[in-house]
């Protein structure tokens, strides 16, 4: 029997946090097909348009009819580039952020200092000198986002491989169990880099960005014909696990967007 | 070597307790356990108890509410590569932090390391 669930995607980072997830909506319970793209192994791709094309073709979206892209936070500019690749309906693919903001470098050098401080409190070692920051300015991330991504790995390998060896690992054993932690985070940290190249494409659809009532960025999204913005009294960490914005989200994308255009306003 | 070698101690058969253990689950949970599905589940509950240094891990724990972070998640997926010969990501484990939903990943995606 063919599955006629309207098609959703979902671009929010898996991991540990304090915010409410997307899955925490539970779109799925409303009817929806809820498809998470993004899971291990993810795309080394470093720029947005590239990662979005990996996520498609892992997925097998091409032929997909998709109703609408979600997505979380810095995430967004991927679920936009995503959104054009899978838009070929007549009305174009919805585009629902939460708490949305482009990525700027500031963002992921505060990204990489994160890394290293958790890296630093499970390895029980002091945290490093932030020896980094040079990397970071716009023009080494825009020009040479690769080189970036390299030394970050090289310099989170040796931290991680200095600490395990000192705490008795033999060196190989070290070595290994660096590289992989060190994987981890860059899987995140390439992400980022991959949402800071974006090239905010006009794929003819609007934006509803949903924003909790934690500062954030309220601008138009660039690219969309028109952004619909829905403030909320929620706290950031409950955005998502909030039952209104739940059914505030299932109106929308059931083409009854009264209740979002409403309670919103336009940017 | 004495350090914490992921491989210094054989998964534990289902219902054995982990000799390495120094905390209760019991210590950490006010949730009820609940045995191991399949064996499946039972050996990589049991590298999980290790390696976060428990007495056992129910089905339904998260591995985050037990303690986990990304260094375990590493040493818990690298046991489990050596002495189970799955495949096992440490993001999957992120991914599925409940036991069950993790073994499940590991027995869908994981095909034998060893072929």
């Amino acid at each position: 029997m063919t599955d006629t669930r309207p098609v959703l995607l979902v671009l929010d980072y898996p991991g540990r946090r304090e915010e409410a997830r997307i899955a925490d909506l539970r779109l799925q319970e409303r009817g929806y097909d809820v498809r998470h793209l993004l899971v291990a192994p993810f795309s080394r791709e470093l720029d947005a348009p590239s990662y979005a094309r990996d996520l498609v073709r892992r997925h097998r979206l091409a032929e997909a009819s998709v109703a609408a892209v979600l997505s979380y936070c810095m995430s967004a500019a991927i679920a936009q580039e995503v959104a054009a690749l899978v838009n070929r309906d007549q009305e174009p693919v919805r585009v629902v952020l939460f708490d949305a903001e482009p990525v700027t470098p500031a963002a992921v050098a505060g990204q990489y200092a994160e890394a290293l401080r958790q890296m630093a409190e499970q390895l029980d070692v002091g945290q490093p000198q932030p020896w980094s920051g040079q990397i970071f300015d716009e023009d080494a991330l825009t020009r040479r986002p690769d080189e970036v991504i390299r030394r970050m790995r090289q310099e989170l390998v040796g931290f991680a491989t200095s600490a395990l060896t000192a705490g008795s690992y033999d060196e190989d054993e070290a070595a290994g169990t660096a590289s992989a932690l060190a994987e981890l985070y860059l899987d995140w940290l390439v992400h980022l880099v991959a949402a800071y190249h974006a090239t905010w494409p006009a794929w003819g659809g609007s934006v509803v960005h949903v924003l909790s009532r934690s500062p954030g960025f309220t601008g138009p999204w660039p690219g969309a014909r028109e952004t619909h913005l829905v403030r909320t009294a929620a706290p950031r960490a409950d955005l998502l696990s909030t039952a209104e914005v739940a059914a505030m989200v299932d109106a929308h994308l059931r083409q009854v967007p009264t209740s979002v255009t409403r309670s919103g306003e336009r940017a | 070597m004495s350090g914490p070698r992921d491989d210094a101690t054989p998964p534990p058969e289902p219902g054995v307790a982990v000799t390495e253990a120094c905390v209760r689950r019991e210590d950490l949970l006010d949730t009820e356990y609940e045995p191991p599905d399949s064996e499946l589940e039972a050996r990589i509950a049991g590298v999980e108890a290790a390696v976060l240094g428990i007495d056992r891990v129910s089905r339904t724990d998260s591995f985050f509410e037990l303690g986990g972070t990304s260094l375990h998640a590493v040493r818990i997926c690298a046991r489990i590569e050596r002495t189970l010969g799955y495949r096992a990501l440490p993001m999957w484990l992120i991914e599925c932090d409940v036991l069950q939903a993790f073994a499940a990943r590991i027995a869908s995606e994981g095909m034998g390391v060893d072929g």
